[in-house]
């Protein structure tokens, strides 16, 4: 014999033998536990039964396990909240902080752009050869600087490689190479700053060039300062270009504007504005104006009102977006209002008025119980209770067709039939003002405490 | 029961260890008792198994900290007052069959001893005498012959509940008879 559990599961299966069965219902009546289990699986077949038993213990078992490795799981979890926040974290403000670099490293170039005229070193420019030879136009430059270090290091071989690139500047002086050269550096340093950069660098660069080879060394220099300017508007400019896109992660923008009616240009209030993909939504005001919070850039709101085409826009586009919505003739035409016409009735249902007697109803049950003898075989034995006779009204007030619908006994409804018989007249019911024989039903109710007052 | 622990022994032994597994496996012994006594009551087989469950992390709490003497009568008390508390937190009565059940407590905790009928078979005889027609007839074959329910209603033509009725009340009345001449 297996666990009793598993007993139940068989007996209900029908899978015990009879020994096995009388065995667990002898013991079902000593054992109300049992007995109960065994009244409880009586709802259930064997089979599904089983099953159910199998997932409760699987679910025990799993339990188990869980419970086992409930702290290390808590931790585990934990520990990924904890690395998930920090990845986050680490990824906004890194955002933040190239914007901020770009913005520091600006006037660290500024310095050393200034340093270096001074200096003129050749290792310098080796250096920036070096980090150069991957960019674009790396080629181009490489000759460049080469020409600079050159020209440092060895004034009277510059004019004939100058001449070598750029024909027209024959008549070179070693000042204006050194203005050039920071030029050429600021790339090599800014490395943060994108190749739109470097292209507006390089141009800037040619651009010098040519201004300072032909004019005076004094000349030069000014033109050198002012490209020096340029320069710092560049790096400026790459700053707000590389803090808008941080922008993005987690700014909450406002966007407005003002919906209006294409065809006469009136303002729509009530439009239906959701920003699609979201639950936000918002309506016009009475002016037509709205307002909404966006989070992130490139959503797109839709603009809905009915009787009116729906409309999209690109959310990216600006924070104020005016719409004007155009009819919608197709979703006009499908509002259709429909009414049922009520028929009048033409033929009312016929006005029918039952019979009474003459004086009305009132006058009749004081009759009743004015003329009442009580039947003294009911009366003796206290008989109290209800009468209820049934009798045909006809055309011409007469009684006719008298019957006893609730009886008492001892001739109280003899009693009541010839109260009616022997009392006033009854007009007879009417339809539509004309008589007609019709059932009447009165009931009449016997009490002799009442008589006996 | 081929289970080598008792049920007390592994109680001792999840006080000791507080091994859960401990009490999967003291639970499992009865869980279709557990299940058949909540569908009983709740009349629900998703409800009857979430109670089950119910009751089994209850136990792993309860266990720690009470005495339990007689496992099975002790879980009985607990899977009926859990569906009952369960009831009456739906219908918001059922308080006197509670509180009734506390009273019945002390014979389910001292269950009466088995085969007491079978004791003395003359005076036994003489009381069957004295049952009525279907009480004697299924008495004997249940307690004497001892055939299943399904083979009484075979035999006897009487319906199972019939046959359940007769032996329950016969039973009764042998013992009310063994107890007059004891």
């Amino acid at each position: 014999m297996g666990s009793l559990s598993n007993d139940i599961i068989k007996y209900r299966k029908g899978e015990l033998n009879p020994e096995q069965t009388h065995a667990l219902e002898k013991k079902a009546l000593t054992d109300p536990f049992l007995a109960e289990a065994l009244e409880g699986v009586e709802n259930i077949s064997g089979q599904e039964l089983d099953w159910a038993i199998s997932a409760i213990e699987k679910n025990i078992l799993t339990k188990k396990k869980i419970n086992r490795f409930a702290p290390l799981r808590i931790a585990a979890g934990i520990i990924l909240v904890v690395a998930v926040v920090f990845i986050i974290y680490q990824f906004i403000p890194r955002a933040e902080t190239i914007a901020l670099k770009t913005e520091k490293q600006r006037p660290e170039n500024k310095k050393e752009e200034v340093a270096k005229p001074i200096t003129g070193s050749g290792k310098e420019g080796e250096r920036a050869d070096g980090k150069m030879a991957k960019g674009e136009g790396a080629e181009e430059k490489k000759k460049k600087s080469e020409l600079i270090v050159s020209s440092t290091q060895n004034p009277t071989a510059s004019p004939k490689r100058h001449q070598d690139q750029q024909p027209g500047s024959s008549k070179q002086n070693s000042g204006a190479e050194i203005q050039v050269e920071p030029i050429q550096q600021a790339p090599v340093e800014n490395l943060a700053s994108a190749e739109e950069q470097r292209s507006k660098t390089e141009n800037a660069d040619v651009q010098t060039t040519k201004q300072a080879v032909t004019p005076t060394g004094k000349t030069a220099g000014a033109n050198a300062i002012s490209s020096d300017q340029k320069k710092d508007s560049f790096a400026a400019s790459e700053a707000g270009r590389s803090a808008a896109p941080s922008a993005k992660f987690k700014s909450i923008q406002s966007i407005s504007g003002q919906v209006v009616s294409a065809e006469d240009g009136l303002p729509l209030p009530g439009v239906n504005i959701i920003i699609k993909g979201t639950a936000t939504s918002t309506v016009t005001d009475l002016k037509g104006h709205y307002s909404l919070p966006i989070e992130t850039e490139n959503r797109s709101l839709v603009f809905s009102f009915s009787g009116f085409e729906q409309q999209e826009k690109e959310a990216s586009s600006g924070n104020k977006i005016d719409v004007q919505m155009k009819d919608d003739v197709a979703q006009l035409s499908e509002l259709i209002v429909t009414g049922v016409r009520l028929t009048k009735n033409e033929n009312p249902e016929p006005v029918i008025r039952l019979a009474e007697p003459v004086a009305g109803k009132r006058a009749f049950d004081n009759y009743l119980e004015q003329n009442l003898k009580y039947p003294e075989e009911a009366l003796k034995n206290k008989k109290r209770g209800k009468v209820t006779v049934e009798f045909k009204v006809g055309v011409d007030g007469g009684f006719s067709d008298f019957r006893v619908i609730k009886k008492l006994g001892y001739g109280c409804e003899q009693e009541v039939i010839r109260l009616v018989k022997t009392g006033p007249p009854w007009t007879p019911s009417t339809q539509d003002n004309k008589p007609i024989e019709s059932t009447i039903r009165i009931g009449f109710q016997f009490d002799p405490l009442k008589k006996g007052r | 029961m081929a289970v080598p622990k008792s049920d007390s022994e592994l109680i001792f032994l999840y006080k000791k260890t507080n091994n859960i597994s401990l009490i999967g496996e003291l639970y499992t012994r009865y869980t279709s008792l557990v299940y058949g006594v909540c569908l009983k009551y709740l009349k629900d087989r998703d409800q009857a198994k979430d109670a089950a469950m119910e009751l089994f992390e209850k136990l792993i709490e309860t266990l720690k900290s009470h005495e339990v003497e007689n496992f099975k009568s002790w879980l009985y008390v607990s899977a009926r007052n859990h569906c009952l508390m369960q009831i009456r937190g739906k219908k918001g009565k059922f308080k006197e069959e509670i509180e009734a059940l506390d009273v019945e407590n002390h014979f389910i905790l001292h269950p009466e001893e088995e085969n007491a009928p079978e004791e003395n078979f003359e005076r036994l005889e003489e009381c069957i005498k004295q049952l009525m027609g279907g009480q004697r007839d299924c008495i004997r074959l249940f307690y004497l012959h001892e055939k299943c329910y399904k083979e009484i209603t075979v035999i006897t033509g009487f319906d199972l509940h019939q046959v359940k009725s007769f032996i329950q009340n016969g039973k009764r009345n042998l013992k009310i008879c063994m107890d007059e001449h004891g």
